[in-house]
């Protein structure tokens, strides 16, 4: 069977380092951090005081008060990003490609905000009815189903929740559906808004989240940083974006799954090898190919060290001359929103030819021992380039990424 | 209060994992008795719960074996209750 190449003509960002894709990349390109002190919930009794907040963010800029109703906060950055994607691609409906347009959307929690207002409501103000909208806020396929009714999209939509893998397993999904002619153009990507008070405490429980910054890759990195936002792709195939003269990012070429089947939070290095291994294999090339990978980076102590050592089986010698950064250094780690980032990320790093930098970098880690972009960007030929996620559960989803050429 | 901090992490551990009382002594390590880091994470906010203290994460992080959960511990507390008491 012909298989399509698939590629990237539109991408959508909200964040805390940029409420819409351009100044996204400017804020990474710059190795701006959106890390800062927790401004929506008071922290007092939380171990930690900071996360990577969409800040100024006003709901009613973008909807209003009636579609707000129906929209938890991770659905408002869903839409928000779907929205300029579709814009940027230009995409002109008709009936035959709303009914050949996909949307798979990732995200781990859902509706986090309305979960504990109704909780609240129900536990501390001892309400005795509840909000009629909690159920359709808190589903986490939402924000997918507010993306179909915006455009009137009716081919296969679904949401896919495997932790901080979500929207890689989303992406490339929606990579394979292009790819096989399932589908002629996806909306695809995730959002999270995990900032609220009890999973706040929740996360400060399992004990991860660093106190200071997220430093990954560096010596006495603490750990993660929780960030929040959304990030939408739209995919076609590259005759579909050639025909009707599409600006394009960059091209899809491979998707690599694997499962630790080990410890439920603690990384197993060779399932993040087996995932790296197969999305190579899926993209016909071999690792030294690779210029630039988008790290899981987590700044945890167990996944910096472990991917590091991954990387350095899967590629050899290759590890040494590879660039490798954490954008979550700037934008947090959204959960199931993150892959979706960082995926924009990479792309906008190949269209451009930069190298986007691990920002908080301190000390080199010698069990870290690569080049991680340090503090700063910098212009780099890259060719390929891969997206690593690792998620609690031990599932892992990787992508790689061309620059495009006819 | 060494006895009963003692005593407390030998109930927590029982109740969470399969390790039967009797092998749990004060020189135990976690890995001895097969906790893993989130067993291990478990027991220690457990006894935080107990006795109403937070320890930090570089604190808790640290803790490898029954005396040092019960240094940590009876530091935390002793400097609460010194706390309360002023």
């Amino acid at each position: 069977m012909q298989k399509n190449r698939v590629v990237v003509t539109g991408v959508g960002v909200i964040s805390s380092i940029g409420k819409c894709a351009d100044e996204f990349w400017q804020n990474i390109v710059n190795c701006e951090s959106g890390i800062a002190p927790i401004e929506s919930v008071d922290m007092t009794n939380v171990g930690f005081k900071i996360g990577a907040e969409v800040k100024n963010y006003n709901p009613l800029n973008y909807y209003s008060q009636k579609q707000l109703s129906l929209l938890d906060r991770f659905s408002q950055f869903g839409l928000i990003s779907a929205k300029e994607a579709v814009g940027d691609a230009k995409i002109e409906w008709n009936d035959d490609l709303k009914q050949n347009t996909c949307v798979i959307t990732g995200s781990s929690i859902g509706g986090q905000n309305t979960h504990e207002e109704a909780f609240t409501d129900l536990y501390r103000e001892g309400k005795s009815r509840l909000n009629l909208f909690s159920i359709p806020r808190i589903m986490p396929n939402a924000a997918a189903s507010h993306i179909t009714m915006e455009y009137g999209i009716t081919g296969p939509t679904f949401t896919i929740s495997t932790a901080c893998a979500s929207s890689n397993h989303a992406i490339g999904n929606a990579f394979w559906m292009i790819r096989n002619g399932l589908c002629k153009m996806a909306v695809t990507g995730g959002s999270e808004a995990p900032i609220t008070y009890s999973f706040l405490k929740a996360w400060d429980a399992i004990r991860v989240i660093a106190p200071d910054t997220c430093r990954p890759f560096s010596k006495n990195r603490q750990g993660m940083v929780l960030g929040e936002g959304g990030a939408m792709l739209v995919l076609e195939s590259s005759e579909s974006a050639i025909k009707r003269g599409a600006k394009i990012y960059a091209e899809i070429i491979g998707f690599g799954l694997s499962s630790d089947a080990s410890h439920i939070t603690k990384p197993d290095q060779r399932g993040a090898e087996r995932a790296m291994q197969t999305a190579l294999k899926d993209a016909q090339i071999a690792p030294e190919e690779i210029d630039y990978i988008n790290a899981h980076g987590s700044g945890t102590i167990a996944n910096d060290s472990m991917e590091a050592g991954a990387i350095k089986t899967v590629f050899g010698e290759h590890s040494n001359k590879l660039a490798i950064s954490s954008t979550k250094s700037l934008h947090g780690h959204a959960l199931g929103g993150t892959s979706a980032l960082e995926a924009v990320a990479t792309v906008m790093a190949l269209k451009n030819q930069i190298l986007p930098p691990t920002g908080n970098f301190v000390e080199k880690d010698m069990e870290c021992d690569l080049d991680v972009v340090p503090n700063k960007s910098r212009s780099g030929k890259i060719e390929f380039a891969m997206s690593n996620s690792f998620a609690f559960g031990g599932l892992n989803a990787v992508l790689v990424f061309r620059k495009f050429t006819e | 209060m060494r006895e009963d901090i003692f005593e407390k992490i030998v109930e927590s551990i029982a109740a969470n994992t399969n390790v039967p009382r009797e092998e749990i002594t004060i020189n135990s390590t976690f890995e001895e008795l097969g906790l893993d880091s989130l067993d291990s994470l478990l027991v220690i906010n457990n006894l935080e719960k107990a006795y109403d203290i937070t320890l930090t994460n570089e604190n808790a992080l640290k803790i490898k074996t029954v005396q040092d959960a019960i240094d940590s511990l009876e530091k935390v507390i002793t400097q609460s209750e010194s706390y309360a008491k002023k």
